[in-house]
């Protein structure tokens, strides 16, 4: 019965979390919406699966195993897509100022010029252009 | 009991992760829904596996593993435009 009532939760979380993958505004929220799913949903289910099937047998610990492996996994795959998309050049929407952006080009400094790294310093609700995803060629 | 009614909910799940799929702005965006798609049918296949005692849970496992190294290859090309380093 526990694992019954573990696996419809785990798959309303999930339908909400897909919903939510849908209605977010940008990249940077919707990796929220992904790890609702990832742990929310698949995790619960797979402990449901764990209740449900005999007691400690082969099968109960391969879930065991897939659920560490889920919670493993998936922090370190939304933010690998977070970094790819800002440093790939995804602005965040809605947002005044970024702050991201000034630490990269203080990181990255004898690849821009000195004037234009003062005057960034000084503007503040301005969004630069996209000098500092210049890489060395 | 059956688990008809959580398989049909969990389908309803990857039909919204389609439509981002299609209709996302930016390549990011495709592969973040494609993760989600993969981790939902993660969870249809372990429940199909449940009914009839067979090796879906192996499969799962093995796609599990190969969705997260799809995930990184794809970040990391983003992230370097080149392959190889």
């Amino acid at each position: 019965m526990i694992g019954w009532i573990l696996i419809f939760t785990g798959s309303i979380i999930s339908v909400i979390g897909a919903l939510g993958l849908i209605r977010f505004p940008d990249i940077y929220s919707r990796t929220h919406a992904q790890t609702v799913v990832n742990v929310g949903g698949t995790c619960v289910i797979l402990l449901g699966v764990f209740f449900q099937a005999p007691f400690f047998s082969l099968y109960s610990v391969k879930s065991i195993l897939l659920i560490i492996f889920i919670f493993l996994t998936s922090p370190v795959g939304s933010h690998a897509i977070a970094r790819a998309a800002y440093k790939s050049g995804v602005k965040p929407r809605k947002i005044h100022e970024d702050e991201l952006g000034y630490k990269i080009i203080k990181d990255e400094k004898p690849f821009v010029r000195e004037k234009e790294y003062e005057k960034t310093n000084q503007s503040g609700y301005k969004f630069r252009k996209r000098r500092f995803f210049k890489r060395r060629p | 009991m059956t688990y008809e009614i959580p398989i049909y909910i969990l389908l309803a799940a990857s039909a919204f992760c389609l439509v981002r799929i299609a209709r996302g702005p930016s390549i990011p965006d495709r592969v973040l829904a494609t993760d989600t798609f993969l981790s939902i049918i993660i969870s249809i296949m372990v429940l199909l596996s449940l009914e009839t005692n067979d090796f879906l849970m192996d499969i799962a496992i093995v796609y599990a593993v190969l969705g997260f190294l799809g995930t990184i290859a794809v970040s990391k090309y983003l992230e370097v435009r080149k392959l190889g380093e």
